[in-house]
């Protein structure tokens, strides 16, 4: 059962230098229950497409075509004030950096109790209650529901972040870059506290992210970007073993791990192309080392090859 | 091979700004303990990595070598040199010989100078070569870091690269003067996946080229097995565990170290391992912990861990552990 359906996706920001598109005809679906990763390098449109889902990118962003289903409701349709009562209960998202996300001036219980509020009709007294029990799920204690952001360590800021996005029991997350200014420690306690709450309230995630490690461990199926396209999606071990794309083999052989022994990496030579003008044909013709005449002039089409593996090549 | 820099019990504490009052109530200056007694060796031609936390005091460190911070206590010996008060012309020569390489290139490059100005920059202040010749010589730099044609990127302004090409700029305006020592404080951490080999198999080249050591500052264990010889991990201002790279990696020793090692998410599916994450979070390095400093996180603290403060002892061959139970 698909719980959210991309089709087609565009989004534009009409900048003062030109049209960037950011994205550019993204389809993507996620299954109930399912973590999806998507994994890019910066300027790739990965955190757009996530700000698209809960309508929320930013001026002078604006989604140009396409549709998106949650539930089969086509989330473009709905009226601003139909997709507020979305944003949260529905679907919510936890974003990179909590510093910017928490406002200094509120503390803790605050940001909670006012969330509660907005969305749900019970008293101040409820709220209270559901916000320490929620607290309590993510590690923060009791006694500190009326602290200030700058009080907490930064992973205990993104648990309270992870906390304000589970707090209406929504049934999709968009977690984008969570653990991305976490220390390596409390990276994996906060993936691994998320990957908790996400089996007991039964949730779906998307999981963004530059990082292939975090990606590996923690997704069920993982979407490629680049560029604005999406260039590749399979399941996860079947990435790891048969990755189609070019883009896709060369970033996973350029990926070092810990080991004792000698490696040996690989990288991509050149940039990205600019978003402002995209190349006529593959996005990635210019650093290719496969690509013939035709990449150069048309886009390839995205081709189904095996079960669930989806790559956007002339190769296939 | 001989050491190039060795420290001796460095100490770096910075003082907590209190107005006169507090000062009052208190009647006591209060310090983070950023380094706290730190002693080791590079070896010359090596590639000492310092892994750890943020707070963990590597930064401190680096700027502690290169002299842009004075040391609190403790003592500096450089290519035999006692260098932990040199001051005037004695410490601007010493700087030629070392250098630093920040983390983010879009901030350590000054946006109102062109490229060539920038790699020049250095040989003019230190007076390395003949007038005539410093252009030739950073163009010929610009080529061997990979921005070509030199020319034209002689003639840009940081804003018209990307951020690999401005961390090879900053790369290049370290090396261009020949320094002995460089310090590299997390150089790839800003850059993208796809191009952060390319930027360490540079360095990898030029510390062959030059004849170079470094110190390299990272969070990211995976890198640091990826260009490191030496590793050390600190933890709250300590070296807590010290070696070279196969030992480190292939048998931590220190309960910490196993931590770190086993909270790096691996891009392998196939490869699923437990992770041993120790309880709370770092302390606060004002009051450090007393005895071991991880001893309140360790899974196999016993009562001595608390009392004594463990040393730095070999272990094994080119292995060293700071901890009672190793």
């Amino acid at each position: 059962m698909k719980l959210l359906d991309i089709k087609n996706l565009r989004v534009y920001y009409f900048s003062e230098e030109g049209v960037v598109k950011a994205v550019d005809g993204v389809s993507l679906s996620l299954n109930k229950g399912e973590t999806l990763g998507v994994v890019g390098e910066s300027g790739c449109g990965k955190s757009t497409l996530g700000l698209s889902v809960l309508r929320l990118v930013p001026y002078p962003g604006k989604m140009v075509s396409g549709k998106i289903f949650y539930n089969g409701i086509d989330l473009l349709s709905l009226s601003d004030e139909e997709v507020r009562k979305l944003r949260g209960k529905e679907i919510a998202m936890i974003f990179q950096n909590p510093d910017v996300s928490l406002n200094p001036i509120m503390n803790i219980k605050e940001h909670l109790v006012e969330a509660i509020l907005t969305h749900e009709e019970i008293d101040e007294r409820e709220a209270v209650e559901k916000t320490e029990e929620i607290l309590g799920k993510v590690g923060i204690p009791k006694n500190r529901i009326n602290d200030y952001p700058h009080q907490f360590s930064g992973g205990m800021k993104q648990r309270i972040m992870i906390a304000l996005a589970l707090l209406l029991n929504p049934k999709l997350i968009i977690a984008d870059e969570p653990t991305s200014s976490l220390d390596v420690l409390i990276q994996a306690k906060t993936l691994e506290l998320l990957r908790n709450l996400k089996e007991e309230y039964g949730l779906s995630l998307i999981l963004i992210t530059h990082d292939f490690g975090v990606v590996f461990e923690e997704s069920d199926r993982i979407a490629v970007m680049y560029a604005g396209h999406i260039i590749e999606i399979a399941k996860n071990t079947e990435l790891y073993d048969k990755p189609l794309h070019p883009y896709t083999q060369a970033l996973i052989k350029a990926v070092p791990t810990v080991t004792p022994e000698e490696q040996k990496l690989n990288y991509i030579l050149g940039m990205p192309p600019s978003l402002l003008t995209p190349p006529k044909g593959c996005r990635f013709y210019a650093r290719c080392k496969y690509a013939r005449e035709i990449c150069k002039f048309k886009e390839p089409k995205t081709a189904t090859v095996g079960r669930e593996h989806i790559v956007k090549c002339h190769l296939y | 091979m001989e050491d190039i820099i060795t420290t001796i019990n460095v100490k770096k504490y910075f003082p907590i700004k209190m107005n006169f009052l507090q000062y009052l109530i208190t009647r006591k200056r209060e310090y983070i303990k950023a380094v706290d007694g730190i002693s080791f060796s590079l070896r010359k031609g090596e590639t000492f990595t310092l892994v750890g936390e943020s707070g963990s005091g590597k930064s401190t460190i680096g700027k502690l070598l290169i002299k842009s911070l004075e040391l609190t206590d403790g003592k500096m010996i450089f290519e035999g040199k006692d260098i932990t008060r040199v001051k005037g012309n004695e410490l601007k020569a010493l700087r030629r010989k070392m250098q630093i390489v920040f983390q983010d290139p879009y901030s350590s490059l000054n946006p109102t100078m062109k490229i060539g100005d920038t790699i020049e920059r250095p040989l003019k202040i230190h007076k390395i070569c003949q007038k005539r010749k410093i252009k030739e010589k950073a163009l010929e730099m610009l080529e061997n870091i990979g921005l070509s044609p030199a020319e034209d990127f002689y003639e840009k302004y940081p804003w018209q690269l990307s951020g690999g090409q401005r961390q090879r700029v900053a790369i290049a305006r370290a090396i261009i003067i020949c320094p002995e020592f460089v310090v590299l404080d997390e150089p790839v951490s800003m850059i993208d996946v796809s191009l952060r080999t390319l930027i360490l198999d540079l360095l990898i080249k030029l510390k062959q080229q030059y004849d170079l050591t470094y110190l390299f500052i990272t969070h990211d264990l995976a890198i640091a097995s990826y260009i490191s010889n030496t590793i050390a991990t600190m933890y709250l201002g300590k070296i807590i565990e010290l070696g070279s790279k196969k030992e480190v990696l292939a048998s931590p020793k220190h309960p910490y170290t196993k931590a770190l090692l086993s909270a790096v998410p691996i891009p392998n599916p196939k490869m699923k391992h437990k992770k041993i994450i120790p309880k709370g979070e770092i302390p606060n390095p004002i009051n450090p912990p007393t005895g071991c400093r991880f001893h309140p996180r360790c899974n196999y603290a016993e009562e001595i861990c608390g009392k004594k403060e463990p040393e730095l002892v070999e272990v094994s061959k080119d292995h060293k552990v700071a901890c009672h139970l190793c």
